[in-house]
């Protein structure tokens, strides 16, 4: 139903942006359009004859007791209550301009942003406590957000990010306008009543939008990551970018154990990939190896990672080795593995017995095993060394273990 | 000895000035133009605001309220915040005469 007496337009301002709307609305009203009342997000507008209309922003709650007693006060003073707009209300005064300004003394108008600046700040820790819950699941998964965001992390975990700071700066600059406000009153100067506001009109629609549209981005994802089957298959007989236990003793027998049999989380491999880590190899192997009269229980839990250059794959690695889930269910944790010299770039260990973790860094490459054995570590880590060799020369082959 | 508040806001001086005497707001508007001869206008945003403020801080009451409106007039605690700064700024006109006194200009 099209009434053209009445005008609607999305309200753009923010609750700090008092010039900005005593200017839009005094501009509205010399084009003859009155403003009435205040939509879900915009403003109405009535037509009249253009006049000079003075609108002013009082930083008042409406559901104060003593509300209604100031409208009656400030309507002796010649200005007439119009609307509402979170802790602001709006005022007019028409053309006598004989009409004294709501508030003569900067100073005391400066205590009147209070409650504004409080608002804000709010507003800000809102924001940061936003961010922090935004950090919280690869933090709890990985021990440090950057290792979650390193293995996990896709195009949207960083868009997410790039949203995040933009609402902090968002946040910051209302903190900021309204300490720079009081800063002025309380040198005895008025605020600019005519202040202009074009940019606000094309810059907040265009950042809302942005906002939305990354949302909607990050929705998406989410949904398609959720849905992502993970292919978990039962390791194949042939070659994977890992070490085999076969590989430890190729001689040896391999004798299948009842327990592998039974479970269905040993015996398997799958990928991952993120954007940071593009190949990601993940395999658990568990067999008997006879290398001496009886057969040995044997354990690989390896993990290996293909990350887009070194300097990455040196964050990852140690990321690793401050935290590793699996490392909870031996007992013991991070603090134990020891740096050690070798040919690799980076080399760790830790061993208790015949049960070692080592997490190796070479290059673009971090291989993370779990290993309870007979055959010595040493020999582990020549195999290691000659898969990541191979690896490096390989071509991409887009083997997933499909 | 009125508690150091430090220096009164101009409206705060005029407000107590104009409410020696039992005034409601807008009368009190009329009268501080009055005693300043033109010079302080104010706002009804500043009145009201300081006008709160003073009845908090005891140095006004409300003598009347008819429903339409609020009559204030000065307590003695506010009598005593006034004198301090008529003596305060006083004081502080008289030091600065001294001083344009020795001055060439």
């Amino acid at each position: 139903m099209k009434n053209t007496q009445n005008l609607r337009k999305f309200w753009w301002f923010d609750e700090w942006q008092v010039e900005e709307i005593e200017s839009w609305l005094g501009d509205m009203a010399a084009r003859g359009w009155h403003f009435s009342r205040r939509g879900l997000l915009t403003a109405v507008f009535t037509r009249g004859e253009p006049e000079q209309v003075r609108y002013r922003c009082e930083i008042a709650k409406k559901s104060s007791p003593d509300f209604q007693d100031r409208v009656d006060f400030y309507r002796q003073g010649g200005w007439e209550y119009v609307a509402s707009y979170g802790r602001l209300q709006i005022f007019r005064a028409t053309g006598d301009s004989a009409i004294p300004e709501i508030h003569t003394d900067p100073q005391e108008q400066a205590g009147t942003l209070r409650p504004l600046f409080w608002a804000c700040l709010l507003r800000l820790g809102a924001a940061l406590l936003l961010l922090a819950a935004i950090f919280l699941p690869y933090s709890l998964m990985y021990g440090k957000y950057l290792t979650g965001l390193l293995l996990r992390g896709s195009v949207a975990d960083f868009v997410l990010i790039i949203l995040m700071a933009s609402i902090l700066v968002w946040m910051g600059l209302g903190v900021f306008a309204v300490f720079e406000k009081a800063k002025i009153l309380r040198q005895g100067l008025p605020l600019e009543h005519k202040k202009k506001y074009g940019k606000v009109l094309v810059s907040k629609p265009a950042f809302l939008l942005a906002v939305v549209l990354v949302f909607l981005f990050i929705a998406v994802n989410l949904i398609v990551q959720v849905s992502e089957q993970q292919y978990i298959l039962p390791l194949p007989q042939g070659d994977l970018p890992v070490v085999r236990i076969a590989d430890l003793a190729p001689e040896a027998p391999l004798y299948p154990l009842e327990a592998a049999e039974k479970l269905d989380t040993l015996n398997i491999c799958w990928t991952e990939h993120s954007l940071l880590v593009p190949r990601q190899w993940n395999s658990t192997e568990y067999a008997g190896l006879l290398t001496e009269i009886v057969p040995y229980d044997t354990l690989l839990v390896t993990s290996c990672y293909e990350a887009r250059n070194n300097w990455l794959a040196a964050r990852l690695a140690e990321g690793l080795r401050d935290y590793s889930p699996g490392r909870e269910v031996y007992g013991y944790d991070g603090s134990k593995l020891l740096k050690t010299e070798s040919a690799f770039d980076a080399l760790w260990k830790y061993h208790n017995g015949n049960f070692y973790e080592i997490i190796v860094q070479e290059g673009k490459y971090v291989y993370h095993v779990y290993y309870q054995g007979r055959v010595p570590a040493d020999t582990l880590l020549e195999l290691i060394k000659a898969k990541l060799e191979s690896l490096e020369d390989q071509l991409p082959l887009g083997r997933d273990g499909a | 000895m009125a508690k150091d508040r430090g220096p009164m806001t101009e409206a705060m001086y005029y407000i107590l000035l104009a409410l020696c005497q039992p005034r409601h707001g807008y009368a009190i508007m009329a009268a501080i133009e009055e005693i300043s001869r033109g010079r302080v206008v104010m706002g009804p945003g500043t009145l009201y605001g300081v006008l709160n403020r003073l009845e908090k801080e005891k140095l006004i009451q409300l003598e009347e309220d008819d429903g339409r409106r609020k009559t204030y007039s000065i307590t003695a605690m506010g009598r005593l915040a006034l004198v301090d700064e008529y003596q305060r700024l006083t004081a502080l006109v008289k030091d600065g005469k001294g001083l344009a006194g020795e001055g060439e200009e």
